[in-house]
């Protein structure tokens, strides 16, 4: 027992020395340099080596089935949904039609007058003109071809209700004529326009140009259905004033029926 | 517990000590951590996105392939654009071109050929093949100026209907050839460029409309012309009334 504790009171001091050696060499040694983080480099690359292999099989792989239906969309779109050479065709056609329009504009604007004497030149130069701002002036040119409405102690006042009537619907559809051919000379510069447009456009714009051609469109077929009520309501003038002359004749005949009674019936 | 013991203790909790810091941290334990993290996202949250997608995308390009855009579809319309060309074009343009001249005697022969002939070089002789079948304005000795007004204009606007009708048939034509043209090209485009096309009809559409509305004003015009005619033989009537009138006065209040 002795002996123990004179062995330990020899070690003790030295066990001291050796801990704070220890210590020392725990503390300011720096660790192993194949290891930064006390790994073992043999456990890196193997770990490294497991991860490039998951990156092939999980990673690489899916990205390169991507990659491959990409390209496989990329080639349907460029050889069948967008092939380049049908986008050149369809600008060709399209730069194709502006000769034929721009003709199609000089014809459809062309005015053949021929009115020989001043007042019919005047009216005609005014319904061709396609001018709107002709309208508010329209009605003196009109009076000087086709008269003016009797003054009110010249006819009866039913002729002259049909005579003023009748004149209002001719110059109303003289007037809707010089609108009609102003909105058409609008509707040729649009066409061209839009036809510009789809030559400079791309195929993902043309719907939007097309959307903008069916507006226009529909617009011109508002004018047209415009113009045929027009249309209708002329021809429902003659109608209303063929039997206004049938009623006005009936009036007259049985005024001269009266007269020649009261001719006739002896007076006493 | 004397000091000895203490001492003794301590001794060897600095041993302890010192070994644990000596000796790093169990770097297996913690490369296997880390490691096993990253497989992880690897093959979890990185490979299983790119999997999803690489399904999405598969089923898009199947969609578009053999649903919406199938090229054997494609073919099969443009076949029928084909084949619509070859049933139709041919006998629409036909009928389209079948003569309607029915003129007998030469002079209204002339103005008819001029008024058919769809083009405007034809215009150049319209006032007097017109004048030769419907005849001149009379002089101003032999009619009254209010006639021979109206009888102007209603040849003037005659004339300019007729002028107008040959321009808008030399436009069909070539709104015809222009539609040819589309139906051409559609028997070959592609789905994505025939919304181009589709642009250009709307196109010629809307100018065809602006013919359209050319004609109907010139309609209009006519009509007018026409009724205004009648109204102004009436107003004529009116104020030959009042001069029988003033003349049966006159004729009766003379001595």
């Amino acid at each position: 027992m002795e002996g123990k504790r004179t062995i330990w009171r020899r070690l003790a001091p030295r066990a001291g020395w050796l801990c704070a050696a220890a210590m020392f060499v725990g503390f300011v040694v720096p660790p192993q340099a194949h290891a930064q983080f006390g790994v073992d480099i043999a456990v890196i690359l193997a770990g490294l080596q497991k991860i490039s292999t998951l990156l092939t099989s999980s990673v690489a792989s899916p990205l390169k089935q991507i990659q491959s239906v990409e390209q496989d969309e990329q080639k349907f779109r460029q050889t069948v949904m967008y092939p380049l050479q049908a986008i050149n065709q369809a600008k060709a056609l399209s730069a194709s039609f502006t000769a034929p329009m721009r003709n199609m504009q000089s014809l459809l604007n062309l005015n053949f007058s021929s009115a020989t004497l001043p007042a019919p030149q005047q009216l005609e130069q005014e319904m061709l003109s396609g001018n709107p701002n002709n309208i508010g002036s329209f009605g003196r040119s009109y009076t000087q071809v086709y008269g003016a409405l009797p003054a009110q102690t010249s006819a009866p006042q039913n002729v002259r209700n049909t005579i003023d009537m009748t004149d209002a619907e001719a110059e109303d559809a003289m007037k809707k004529a010089i609108e009609l051919d102003a909105l058409a000379t609008r509707e040729l510069e649009v066409a061209q326009s839009l036809n510009q447009q789809i030559q400079a456009g791309a195929p993902g714009t043309a719907s939007i140009l097309e959307a903008e051609g069916s507006a226009w469109v529909l617009q011109g077929n508002a004018y047209t259905q415009s113009a045929l009520a027009e249309l209708l309501r002329v021809r429902t003038a003659e109608l209303s004033d063929e039997g206004a002359a049938m009623k006005s004749s009936t009036t007259q005949a049985q005024q001269l029926n009266q007269n020649l009674d009261g001719i006739l019936t002896p007076h006493e | 517990m004397n000091f000895s013991v203490l001492k003794r203790k301590g001794v060897l909790l600095l041993v302890a000590a010192a070994l644990a810091l000596a000796i790093p941290p169990t770097a297996k334990a913690l490369g296997f951590d880390v490691f096993s993290a990253i497989e992880s996202t690897i093959t979890g949250e990185i490979g299983g996105a790119l999997t999803a997608m690489n399904g999405i995308q598969n089923s898009l390009r199947q969609d578009q392939q053999t649903l919406l855009f199938p090229v054997a579809l494609i073919n099969q319309a443009h076949s029928y654009v084909i084949t619509i060309m070859g049933s139709y074009r041919g006998w629409m343009s036909g009928v389209f071109r079948l003569p309607v001249n029915s003129a007998q005697l030469t002079a209204n022969q002339n103005l008819e050929h001029a008024f058919l002939s769809g083009s405007s070089a034809s215009l150049g002789n319209m006032n007097a093949l017109y004048t030769a079948s419907f005849g001149a304005l009379p002089t101003a000795t032999a009619a009254p100026k209010a006639h021979r007004q109206m009888m102007d204009m209603n040849d003037a606007l005659a004339k300019d209907a007729l002028a107008r009708s040959v321009a808008a048939d030399q436009a069909t034509t070539s709104l015809i050839q222009m539609a040819n043209q589309i139906e051409n090209e559609t028997a070959t485009t592609a789905p994505g460029t025939a919304d181009m096309l589709s642009a250009t009809a709307r196109a010629a559409e809307l100018e065809s409309l602006a013919a359209q509305h050319r004609l109907l004003a010139s309609m209009l015009r006519e009509e007018a012309a026409n009724l205004a005619y009648r109204n102004g033989l009436r107003k004529q009537r009116v104020i030959e009334a009042l001069q029988v009138n003033s003349n049966l006065k006159e004729t009766v209040a003379a001595p």
